[in-house]
């Protein structure tokens, strides 16, 4: 019993650094209720590497590289670094694109979603709905016996690869940030010191590793197995962002006139829906996605491979919403993932029993 | 003793195996992972289920021997 209490309090006091993180970093410069989003910083950093030329969404997050960072030096030094990987490669792949469609039609990762909760932006508690239901929705496949099948033990080699590129990519930042393209206006160009970023991340980066919150687990566990030890993480999360945006003025309790937000309803709940159904399929959140990369799980790496791939598709092609509302392009492209997810759920799970 | 392999597998899906193998009654019964958080899970799901287990490593894999439901 007293383990399982140990448990809960390091879960409730990493949502809380998260919580903070967010209040704290979008405080000192990152974007309106964007103090820590995973979709949108990934989506920043593949613009910086030119992988989308949105000019306005441009700027390499030290946020994504300090969290796989610090998942990988913890895993090292607490000897819990091991390469897997094998899973469903393609799929993950996919996964992740589907899961930054889902996310850059609502403007935001579940943990955006979260700090917007807190901040009072109801459109985000709107979009929650379509999260949770997309969660449940997903526990079915599941329940029928879902699996991307089984991952094998890797060398080494193969699990390091995405530090290591974190790693150059901190150091092209710090010494030839002229390779790389920043935003000069638009959310891009808001962002904390550098310092700053880097710092939180790596912390929590090491104690989400420990801890292993994920979002879209702590109701995925719930709909399972009635287990609610990560919901109270989230919880933390919301709390402490609740706390925050209340002490920092930055609360505003409406619908209108919301940081980088629409008020969408159909298409925020069907985007976020998507990111819910997508994430539990792939084993995990993004956020999760990061920590898991970090301690050498390369069907991690390919999904976050897959998330900036379909961020730069996105901006590309113009399917990512804005604060005016969501795009053509951007509805279809949601529903052509959508139909792939469910497409994959029913095929490793009913279909292959039959 | 019987194994049950949750090397590599996703969550939530080594927790739902054991579950399902718990259900089947026949210990000791020897439970595989990969990964930390699968252990933790598992560990946490013997707990609530009321069943005596022992966790430990060996050769990197983290391994739990279930022996079977707490008798009161």
């Amino acid at each position: 019993m007293q383990e399982n209490k140990k448990e809960l309090y390091n879960i409730i006091i990493a949502g809380a650094i998260v919580g903070l993180a967010g209040v704290l970093l979008a405080k000192f410069g990152n974007p309106g209720n964007m103090g820590f989003c995973i979709a949108c910083f990934i989506r920043d950093s593949a613009g910086a590497l030119k992988m989308h030329t949105a000019p306005v969404v441009q700027y390499l997050r030290p946020e994504i590289i300090g969290l796989i960072l610090g998942s990988f030096i913890i895993s090292l030094v607490k000897k819990e670094f091991r390469p897997y990987g094998g899973s469903s490669p393609v799929s993950r792949f996919l996964l992740g694109m589907s899961i930054m469609i889902g996310a850059l039609i609502f403007l935001g990762c579940p943990l955006r979603m979260v700090l917007r909760m807190g901040a009072g932006d109801l459109n985000a508690w709107v979009a929650f709905l379509g999260f949770a239901l997309g969660i449940y929705v997903a526990t079915l496949f599941l329940n029928k016996g879902f699996s991307l099948g089984r991952a094998y033990k890797q060398n080494i080699s193969e699990g390091i690869g995405m530090p290591l590129i974190q790693i150059i990519l901190l150091a092209v930042f710090l010494f030839m940030p002229k390779l790389l393209a920043f935003s000069e206006e638009g959310p891009g160009s808001k962002h904390a010191p550098v310092w700053m970023s880097l710092g939180f991340a790596l912390v929590i980066g090491a104690v989400l590793q420990m801890s292993r919150l994920c979002m879209a687990g702590s109701l995925r566990d719930i709909f399972v197995m009635k287990d609610f030890r990560l919901f109270y993480g989230s919880a933390a999360i919301l709390v402490v962002a609740l706390i925050g945006s209340i002490a920092t003025s930055s609360f505003n309790f409406s619908f209108a006139d919301q940081p980088i937000a629409h008020s969408e309803h159909l298409w925020n709940i069907l985007g976020m829906f998507l990111v819910g159904f997508a994430s539990v399929l792939a084993g995990g959140c993004p956020i999760r996605q990061l920590i898991l990369t970090g301690t050498g799980n390369g069907d991690s790496a390919l999904t976050v491979v897959g998330m900036a791939v379909g961020a730069a598709c996105c901006h590309n092609f113009g399917w990512a919403s804005s604060g005016k509302g969501t795009t053509a392009g951007g509805r279809a492209a949601l529903i052509v993932a959508m139909i792939y997810c469910f497409y994959l759920a029913y095929s490793q799970s009913v279909a292959k029993k039959a | 003793m019987r194994t049950v392999d949750c090397r590599g597998l996703s969550c939530p899906e080594p927790v739902l195996i054991v579950k399902r193998e718990l259900k089947k009654d026949e210990f000791p019964m020897k439970v595989l992972c990969s990964d930390n958080a699968p252990y933790m899970n598992i560990s946490r799901l013997l707990k609530t289920m009321k069943f005596d287990f022992e966790g430990k490593e060996e050769d990197g894999d983290l391994i739990i021997e279930v022996s079977g439901p707490t008798e009161d």
